[in-house]
């Protein structure tokens, strides 16, 4: 007879698919990763959906006029329209941030695998580096490399990576130090693994999950660095182009006269900082469930 | 514990040193010269020879960290470049004014954020649960300087209720306190929360139920103490960002502490202030981390002094 | 934990209820300074407005100058005699003042005030020049540096002594002063902060920020509070008598902002009025009431590189020029604070001229002019900045107007020690520049022309081809004595540089702010200065 044997167990789920499952019946998740979906929309249709132009405006007749029907976010001191402005930073806000993050985090993973690997005086070295780095104010770094590069964007991003990798490094280090220990580990050595397969092909799959999730909380922050270096005055030089926090900077003088000019673009951080929150949290309880 | 305390405090010697180099290098490799922002637009070029060499800058590099260095040595971290003024009198004004405000802020994040985790945490998923828990998002999603204008306008004028800046350790502190604790507190609820539920879904917990223990003596006696740790470890990174994070706090209230000595000094290339407030600061972090690591044994009697 | 929730809350609650609004009574006033606070409190030092105002109302020197008309009236010198020649100054001392620590004025305080300017150890380049370059021994005083030439070496600058020698002590109460070029302007520099009296060896090892000098001013320095405040108290032994206001605290407010709540809550009596607030103040009967708005003599313009491919050309110079809608500039961004400015002179100087209109905005003028320059689909030029949020306003609503006529401005703004340093080596195609005059006589804007400074120098001012015909009136011009003379020289160096579009004129600037209606008297000159001593409470 060839009837196919039922098995008696069930293969375990994908891991990832439990997570999704998991990630998906948290409402608060939900709501973070719709947020975050909605923002990254704004941003990329922003040339399609933005009905003003971002950099000129009408000065003559809309100088600093409150919300209506033509301008539904009002407009600001060179009768540029806020709410296009709203939508052309989310591109240039969110960009900053993942870019600076990626950084972060390629630089972070990067260093915290060889350190935790190979543990020794590169460890104790590297991370006598950190703690220097992460002892400085991130005002001075950040002046500092904006300075040495000038004041441009791409700069702002460094300058924001360059702070934000020694956490992700951090993480990335204890991770390692305790899967280091694991019994795959060493199974995979027992067979002859060399110690950059071991870090790329067995450790760093099963350190990932953390790394991803401290990045999604972590986008939170930079963009609120961001638009705190901003506010000091170290935003990217070109007047023209409407970082959230460089509209928020420029509003400050109009906080009791014009209450929408602040008002939106702090509305936008914050629920977009809230959105990575959500998620972050949400990622944080789907993957895994004692995550520290 | 006496002597680990030393050879921590040892260890930190050589990480001192280096960010004292390391500033010292990278604020000259900065562009914009101290002199010239002095001389401004009226600097003839005689002034600006004449004021660079009163500010030193003409020696060879190595020449001034030299002088620099062994000078801090003796405790003297130079003289401001705008003031004239010795950098200790500035930092030794502004050092209680930033550790006064820093204090209150972190009293405020305990005293309110502890115990709205607690109560999340224990009426977990109710109502209460969730506004307090939007709160705490509200709290580190929320720009600081946003809410410090929102706080000055609401408090200040509108309700006029307390003064909107300036320094004084007396209502003047409330609203710069309040704003800089937002964050702090945020944080702190959330990790109370997560670690106070984590800990009431164990079995030891489940059984002190099942005994009959009253809700209030399990959180008290059994819970808490066991929550206290993760709690505590954000505490201690927490301090640090709350340093720095009173800076912003500083500038928008007018407040007269280190962090606004250390933005205009900045601003202004004044390099032997912008050294000094730097070394103060990672002392202070230094420190502050010590503190944390000593206190873990409180906590937790199974941790040993390493 | 409970303990200590509810310390914190009684902690909380109590702090609210105590309201700790400084006791304002009939005799003290809380203003706060225009821009951060003083660097200094040393009157030779001092070169910010902030410094300033300190030394304004602790100080004073042989000369001081009328609230309301800004010319010099005699303070600690009762009279003085001018010789024929105009080279040599005599002045009679006041007979009974004395400084806050209880010596008697005499000459020799004037002879060491003005020797303690002069040494560069002490007195700051600028504020000392403007005081002292015409006198005799100025330049034995500062000697200037020159430059080392290939493979000699440097040359070591002789130590100056300390002394100006033009400055004699005739006897106890007469001081003479020897010009070495006959400046008419002499008596009105004497009225600036450089030029204030302290005691004789009341400088020696004095920590000037926490005591403040010794003087014979109306006040003296109580208190410094670094970044937070200085107060000042009455002194009542100031020769025109003890002033009616005892206590005047100056705050450290640099929220333009903020100064304005504190203003409505009544912490302050005199705080700014910035533009963006400028609506709703005047939309609110009491605070449009407590609104003043005063005419500061300036010109905020724009230094171009006259080396550059592109402000090298005239046309381009002027085309930017006429392009610029000022006045809508002003309506907007200013809130009608200030006059477009057509020249380099402001309204309040005698060389001003409502009809001199060279730039009148004419866009097809524009287009030709770009065309003949060798651009005709328009230009893109740059302009560098710092951070001062109005600037950046202003030159984005320029940006705005210009762009229309086919010139894209864009607006590059950096932190202040990055702007100066570009703009002194001129790096850079345009710069904005707040000049605001130092005292009220037109030589003191052709300095914008002069390559007298380094910036200046490199950005091309001495090479131009008209540079020695402005430097000849110019020293023609500060001889000759006030009048309609002196003026048309002034004027025409001004139509000379205008001709050729050597600075880019923009606006003539004006401040607001908001006075208290306790305060009585002359609570701000003409100058825009605070001054305690005028001033009445109640």
């Amino acid at each position: 007879m060839s009837a196919s044997v039922k098995p008696l167990v069930t293969a375990p789920r994908h891991p990832l698919t439990l997570a999704v499952r998991r990630l998906l019946r948290n409402p608060a998740s939900i709501i973070g990763f719709g947020i975050v979906i909605t923002m990254l929309a704004c941003a990329l249709l922003a040339p399609l959906i933005a009905p003003y132009d971002p950099i000129l405006g009408d000065l003559a007749n809309d100088y600093v006029k409150p919300p209506s029907a033509e301008h539904v976010f009002g407009t600001d001191a060179i009768g540029r329209d806020i709410f296009t402005r709203v939508l052309y930073g989310a591109q240039i806000s969110l960009k900053i941030a993942l870019a600076a993050q990626a950084i972060a985090m390629i630089v972070g993973v990067v260093v915290g695998m060889i350190t935790g690997y190979f543990g020794g005086w590169v460890d104790l070295l590297i991370m006598r580096m950190v703690d220097i780095l992460m002892a400085f104010p991130l005002l001075i770094i950040a002046i500092a490399l904006t300075g040495v590069l000038g004041s441009s964007e791409n700069n702002i991003i460094l300058a924001l990576g360059f702070v934000n990798w020694t956490i992700t490094a951090r993480i990335v280090r204890s991770q390692v130090l305790a899967a280091k220990e694991m019994e795959y580990v060493a199974a995979a050595r027992s067979l002859g693994a060399t110690s950059l397969t071991l870090m790329v092909r067995h450790i760093f799959p099963n350190i990932i999950a953390p790394v991803i999730v401290y990045a999604t909380l972590g986008l939170g922050s930079i963009i609120l660095a961001e638009a705190s270096l901003s506010f000091l005055g170290l935003g990217s030089a070109q007047q023209a182009t409407p970082s959230w926090g460089k509209m928020l900077t420029e509003s400050r003088a109009f906080i009791r006269s014009a209450w929408w000019m602040p008002f939106y673009p702090g509305l936008a951080i914050l629920i977009t900082v809230m959105g990575f929150n959500l998620l972050g949290d949400g990622l944080r309880d789907a993957l895994d469930v004692r995550a520290r | 514990m006496l002597r680990y305390t030393l050879g921590r405090l040892l260890q930190f010697i050589p990480t001192l040193i280096g960010i004292y180099v390391l500033t010292f290098f990278l604020m000259r490799v900065l562009p914009g010269d101290p002199a010239q922002f002095l001389e401004g637009d009226r600097g003839s070029t005689e002034s600006l020879a004449e004021t660079r060499a009163r500010l030193g800058l003409d020696e060879p590099l190595f020449t001034q960290f030299t002088i620099f260095f062994t000078n801090a040595l003796n405790g003297d971290l130079g003289k401001s470049f705008i003031t004239q003024r010795p950098v200790t009198d500035s930092i030794s004004q502004a050092f209680p004014q930033t550790a006064v405000l820093a204090l209150c802020a972190m009293l405020i994040a305990v005293g309110v954020g502890i115990p709205l985790g607690i109560v999340a945490a224990v009426t977990h998923n109710s109502i209460w649960d969730n506004l307090t828990r939007l709160i705490a998002l509200i709290g580190v999603s929320i720009p600081v300087f946003w809410l410090g204008l929102q706080l000055q306008i609401l408090f200040g004028l509108q309700l006029k209720l307390l003064p909107v800046s300036g320094a004084g350790f007396d209502n003047h502190l409330v609203l710069p306190a309040l704003a800089a604790s937002f964050g702090m507190l945020a944080v702190l609820m959330r990790i109370t929360r997560s670690s106070l539920l984590e800990v009431l879904t164990q079995d030891y917990i489940r059984t002190a139920r099942g005994k009959g223990l009253g809700f209030g003596r399990i959180s008290r006696r059994h819970a808490l103490t066991n929550a206290l740790l993760p709690i505590l470890t954000v505490w201690g990174t927490g301090l640090a960002s709350l340093l720095s994070g009173t800076l912003l706090v500083e500038v928008i209230f007018s407040w007269p502490g280190m962090g606004r000595l250390l933005v205009d000094a900045i601003g202004a290339r004044d390099y032997p202030s912008v050294q000094g407030l730097v070394i103060t600061f990672a002392a202070i972090y230094a420190l502050l981390n010590l503190l944390v690591d000593l206190l873990y044994p409180l906590v937790d009697p199974r941790i040993a002094y390493p | 934990m409970k303990f200590s929730l509810r310390l914190l809350s009684v902690f909380i609650v109590s702090s609210l209820f105590v309201f700790s609004v400084a006791a304002q009574d009939a005799t003290s006033v809380t203003v706060a300074f225009a821009e951060s606070q003083p660097t200094t409190l040393d009157p030779h030092a001092s070169r910010t407005n902030d410094d300033f105002l300190v030394t304004r109302n602790v100080c004073e020197g042989l000369t001081n100058y009328d609230a309301l008309t800004l010319e010099p009236i005699p303070a600690l010198a009762e009279s003085w005699t001018v010789s024929e020649d105009g080279l040599t100054y005599t002045f009679t001392l006041r007979a009974g003042v004395t400084f806050t620590d209880g010596s008697a004025l005499d000459a020799a305080d004037v002879k060491y005030s003005f020797d303690r300017l002069s040494n560069p150890a002490f007195g700051t380049s600028y504020t000392a020049a403007l005081v002292l370059r015409d006198v005799v021994g100025w330049a034995e005083a500062r000697p200037s540096v020159p430059a080392a030439g290939e493979g000699t070496p440097t040359p070591v600058p002789p130590v100056p002594a300390g002394v100006i020698s033009g400055v004699t002590v005739v006897d106890d109460s007469t001081v003479q002063v020897v010009l070495a070029r006959p400046v008419t302007s002499f008596l009105t520099r004497l009225t600036l902060p450089g030029g204030v009296i302290i005691a004789e060896g009341s400088a020696e090892g004095r920590d000037f920020l926490a005591e403040g000098p010794v003087c014979a001013g109306p006040y003296s320095v109580a208190e410094w509070v670094q970044n937070d405040r200085v107060t000042l108290t009455a002194n009542p032994t100031y020769w025109q008598g003890a002033p009616a206001v005892q206590t005047a605290t100056v705050r450290v407010i640099p929220e333009a902002s903020s100064q304005v709540i504190e203003f409505e809550a009544g912490s302050l009596d005199i705080s700014l009025a910035p533009e963006a607030d400028l609506p709703r103040i005047r939309e609110d009967a009491t605070l449009s009431a407590q609104l003043v708005t005063i005419a500061t003599l300036s010109n905020y313009n724009f230094r171009m590189n006259l080396k550059d491919p592109k402000m090298g050309d005239v046309r381009v110079r002027r085309a930017l020029a006429i392009a610029i809608d000022r006045q809508l500039v002003i309506d907007t961004v200013l809130q009608g604070n200030g006059v477009p400015a057509d020249g380099l002179y402001p309204p309040g100087l005698t060389t001003y001229n409502a009809d001199f209109a060279p730039f009148e905005r004419d866009l097809d003028e524009v287009r030709a002019l770009l065309t003949e320059a060798g651009y005709p689909d328009g230009i893109e030029l740059t302009i560098r900045t710092d951070q001062n949020e109005t600037e950046n306003r202003v030159l984005n609503a320029i940006a705005a107007t210009v762009a229309e006529a086919g010139i894209t401005l864009m607006v590059n703004s950096t932190e202040a020690s990055v702007y100066t340093q570009d703009r002194t080596a001129c790096t850079m195609e345009m710069g904005g520049i707040r000049w605001s005059m130092d005292y009220p006589d037109p030589e003191n804007m052709v300095v914008l022309l002069l390559p007298n400074a380094a910036t200046r120098v490199n950005c091309g001012y001495g090479d131009h081809e008209v540079a020695g015909q402005i430097n000849d009136l110019y020293t023609q011009g500060i001889s000759l004595p006030f009048g309609a003379e002196r003026d048309a020289i002034f004027q025409e160096i001004e139509q000379i540089a205008m001709d050729n579009v050597l600075i880019l004129p923009v606006y003539h600037g004006a401040t607001t702010r908001l006075i208290s209606n306790r305060l009585g008297g002359t609570p701000l000159d003409n100058n825009g200065t605070i001054r305690f001593a005028l001033m009445e409470v109640g």
